[in-house]
């Protein structure tokens, strides 16, 4: 999906769910694929490029016979709350490469849930992340602060440090 | 206030909503800014697929509000207050709905 959309002109990084299932090794399945776009893409050109690779629009998703995932186009910019993402990971896969958000901004992202809607499946998916990646812990402190949402950052370290699962510098 | 820089008056006026009310429903909506449904549905639409707006089910209603992950949400709030102030008086009635609770059965 990534590839062929880089094929045809339009850059864009995976973030959200997908992101969880690949950084905990599928300890977390995700049914959506959240792409967010670098640029502004018209809706009919987006349509028009995803038609030619077989997915067609239901709704607000595209959809594939073929392809279990309900994949989501999102505006840009690329950002968690306010934070603007300056660095992406990059996944290869048969020599196709695709952008997605690094362990540590996944652990952004899913926190911005879980602060925002008070959404706990999104702290787990946080913690499940932390287990099987290495996150700049100091990098969502900050984060969090700047959104405002110390206090929840708190809890959720908290959490960390009593989960002996996390992995810890 | 803000109608050339937004493109519609009607994208305005619901985001003065969202901004003093915290949420609102399309139908809710059309009743409060005198407004019919559609448009109003097409409005936060786009609003949602710019990644502006939120949306969820409360029941069986879907009910919008500003999406507080929205990377330029802290610059747009002050725009969107300075604009508010500049609305005539007549204007700013219509976003002060009452969202006090009230008693079920009791008549307005």
């Amino acid at each position: 999906m990534a590839h062929h959309l880089l094929n045809n002109g339009i850059e864009v990084v995976l973030t959200g769910g997908a992101c969880v299932s690949i950084y905990s090794h599928n300890r977390y399945a995700s049914l959506d694929l959240d792409f967010v776009t670098m640029t502004t893409v018209h809706p009919r050109l987006m349509v028009a490029v995803l038609a030619r690779g077989g997915f067609r629009k239901e709704g607000r998703v595209f959809v594939h016979p073929e392809c279990p995932f309900a994949v989501d186009i999102l505006a840009p910019p690329l950002s968690i709350g306010a934070e603007p993402v300056r660095k992406t990971a990059t996944l290869t896969v048969r020599r196709m490469k695709m952008k997605l958000l690094t362990p540590t901004d996944s652990v952004k992202d899913r926190l911005a849930a879980y602060y925002y809607w008070n959404d706990l499946q999104a702290l787990e998916q946080a913690l499940l992340i932390c287990r099987h990646q290495l996150v700049h812990l100091a990098s969502v402190r900050r984060w969090s602060d700047a959104e405002g949402h110390l206090d929840k950052f708190r809890e959720f370290r908290k959490t960390f440090m009593s989960d002996p699962k996390t992995r810890k510098r | 206030m803000l109608e050339p820089l937004l493109g519609s008056p009607l994208k305005e006026q619901l985001l003065y909503f969202l901004m003093l009310q915290g949420e609102g429903y399309p139908s809710g909506l059309a009743r409060s800014l005198g407004r019919r449904l559609f448009p109003i549905q097409d409005q936060l639409r786009k609003l949602e697929d710019g990644g502006i707006v939120v949306s969820r089910l409360k029941g069986r209603t879907r009910v919008y509000s500003l999406n507080p992950r929205y990377a330029f949400l802290k610059e747009l709030l002050p725009l969107l207050l300075k604009a508010y102030e500049y609305l005539p008086k007549k204007e700013k009635e219509v976003f002060k709905e009452r969202t006090r609770p009230r008693k079920g059965g009791k008549t307005l």
